[in-house]
């Protein structure tokens, strides 16, 4: 998704955005990431003074800006997924899934993550997913996350067929959002 | 209220340092020298185990320990060297330093109006609308920068000035010899002289 990402060719326009839909932003993402809520990071990312900006980029996607830092992005107006700086700063604050270590570098190249990868040795399922949930992606051996997806199958299905592309990559490191780290 | 996880960023790379084994052949080295004042020897055994065997190269097994990092240091000295003359692209290809050099190209408009296009001038570091600017005074026509194909920009030169041309681009900048010019005909490179 963000492959091939850079803030002067894929950022389309960078609006702020009204105090509504500010609000609708803030209250879905509060929704879909309880945790931030409860612990009050919310407010903290996103204070009632700050404005929201949302700059739209190639590929419908949806970037989230608040002081110049892009926190959050989705696809067609689906669901929010925190960028991976964000993730890093706030572990806790979605589902993990943990690849091996062999899946690492392929992760790292932008490719899906595949069922094997999510069920071997090495490897942790930390929350049961259905299908269709955003979740962070965690490495065998690393502290950090090292990319977001959204899940193709459920975990239960993972196990089972154990074959295929379990998670969709949408953001991982050293990507092009990965590398946009100050919107203006 | 739950306090960000402070991260610490490698410099060079801008990964987690615990990522940076994973950044593409030959960056590594870069990475080294943060990696080893910054991080202890036990820290680069457990994160660093795609390059164990890098580490193992290294001298004799026995002193390898010790000395390791003089030996690791050394090796990255090593290998700057020759990452200057070969420029590796990631995935181990070299890639060739293009050599410079200018295509002069006239096409035929509307039966009788010619458009000489110039491509290559960017090679030899000269600025195109300055270059576009002067061909246009000079012999009193349009002269415009154009995106050519592949994203390349050109000058297109209203009107058939392909020898006048040839010449003023000697006359001008000296470091574009003759044999840096070709001529684009039938779809060929013909070299000028």
């Amino acid at each position: 998704m963000f492959k091939k990402f850079t803030r002067e060719e894929s950022v389309t326009a960078l609006n702020q955005a009204k105090s509504s839909v500010a609000r609708a932003i803030k209250t879905k993402i509060a929704e879909q990431f309880p945790y931030l809520e409860d612990n009050g990071i919310l407010d903290q990312l996103m204070p009632k003074k700050m404005p929201i900006y949302v700059a739209k980029c190639a590929g419908h996607i949806g970037l989230v800006v608040v002081d110049n830092q892009p926190l959050f992005f989705n696809n067609r107006d689906g669901v929010y997924f925190p960028t991976l700086r964000l993730l890093m700063r706030y572990p806790l604050m979605m589902p993990r899934l943990r690849v091996d270590r062999g899946a690492i570098k392929f992760v790292l190249s932008g490719a899906n993550i595949m069922c094997p990868g999510l069920t071997s040795e090495g490897a942790t399922m930390h929350n049961e997913l259905g299908e269709g949930a955003p979740v962070a992606i965690y490495a065998e051996g690393k502290e950090h996350g090292l990319a977001l997806g959204m899940t193709a199958m459920s975990t239960a299905d993972m196990r089972d067929t154990n074959k295929g592309v379990g998670v969709e990559t949408l953001h991982y490191l050293n990507d092009g959002l990965w590398k946009i780290t100050h919107v203006e | 209220m739950v306090e960000p996880v402070e991260i610490e960023f490698h410099p060079v790379t801008g990964f987690p340092p615990e990522y940076c084994e994973f950044v593409p052949k030959g960056e590594f080295e870069k990475c080294l020298p943060w990696l080893l004042e910054n991080r202890s020897k036990e820290w680069l055994q457990a994160n660093c185990q795609n390059y164990s065997a890098f580490f193992a190269d290294e001298p004799e097994d026995a002193v390898r320990e010790k000395l390791e990092k003089l030996s690791v240091a050394g090796a990255r000295d090593k290998k700057t060297e020759d990452g200057e003359i070969v420029k590796k692209l990631p995935g181990g290809k070299v890639k060739k330093k293009e050599k410079p050099e200018v295509i002069l190209e006239r096409s035929v408009r509307n039966k009788r109006k010619c458009i000489t296009t110039i491509r290559g001038m960017e090679t030899f570091d000269i600025k195109l609308p300055e270059a576009a600017k002067l061909f246009g005074k000079r012999f009193a026509c349009g002269s415009s920068v154009v995106k050519g194909p592949a994203d390349k920009e050109q000058i297109d030169v209203q009107g058939d000035f392909l020898e006048e041309i040839a010449d003023l681009i000697l006359e001008k900048w000296e470091q574009i010899t003759e044999k840096d010019m070709y001529l684009w005909e039938n779809n060929k490179k013909v070299p000028m002289v």
